[in-house]
């Protein structure tokens, strides 16, 4: 989302479109997305974890896991420095990861049906299904 | 009684937990309540984090959680009834509904 603020500023900048023309799309990009898709039904992403014994489901939709992504980029801020420059040093730069365009993927439908499907046999509890998926 | 609460969205976020005992827990968050109650904190954070220089003080960020909590939370209420999490295990079942 960002990045998309700065190209906007940039075309304003660079005199290709107008500072009105630049307000309304950013307007447009501030707007509240609806999470629904054509047919008009509420996307919602899924945790399914179906065991012998345990039975877990969890059902977010998608606009509450958009909202709830801001905590995310909020809790960045407190992971401690060391922690931080480790991550650096492997490479990992928190600060790029945008929990906005990851859940406009998903809204768009480029990541969509199953992101998780595992299927394992635990001793203990029996075979275990466990699926994430937005529908 | 007529309610005071707008019918409309949602007043009531309700945690079940049932164990294999007799036991039994239904915490009712009554949200209305609560969005007024995190309003009104965000209200007396504003005015304390006008008067701070830092950019990047710990009261800044404490005010930007509050913000976010409080839009979460007018978004559970826009929702309608909802069933959130439902977890099942032979020990316990919990369930996070939205009414």
């Amino acid at each position: 989302m960002n990045q998309e603020r700065l190209k906007i500023l940039q075309l304003i900048e660079e005199g290709k479109v107008t500072a009105s023309e630049g307000l309304e799309l950013l307007q447009a990009l501030e707007a509240p997305r609806e999470s629904k898709p054509a047919d008009g039904r509420e996307r919602v992403f899924r945790v399914k974890v179906d065991g012998d014994k345990t039975k877990v489901n969890v059902n977010i939709p998608l606009r509450l896991v958009r909202v709830a992504s801001k905590f995310a980029t909020l809790g960045m801020n407190f992971i401690p420095e060391q922690a931080r420059t480790e991550l650096d040093n492997r490479g990992i730069d928190l600060s790029q990861f945008d929990f906005d365009e990851l859940i406009d993927l998903i809204d768009q439908g480029l990541v969509d049906g199953k992101l998780v499907d595992v299927n394992v046999e635990d001793p203990n509890e029996g075979r275990i299904t466990v699926e994430v998926y937005v529908e | 009684m007529k309610c005071m609460w707008n019918k409309r969205r949602n007043f009531l976020l309700l945690i079940r937990i049932r164990t294999t005992g007799r036991m039994r827990l239904a915490f009712p968050l009554l949200l209305p309540v609560l969005e007024e109650t995190l309003e009104e904190a965000g209200d007396w954070m504003g005015i304390w984090v006008k008067l701070i220089p830092k950019p990047k003080s710990p009261l800044i960020l404490a005010d930007l959680f509050l913000q976010s909590c409080l839009e979460l939370l007018r978004e559970f209420r826009k929702l309608g009834s909802w069933h959130l999490i439902k977890i099942d295990t032979p020990e316990a079942r919990v369930y996070i509904d939205l009414k």
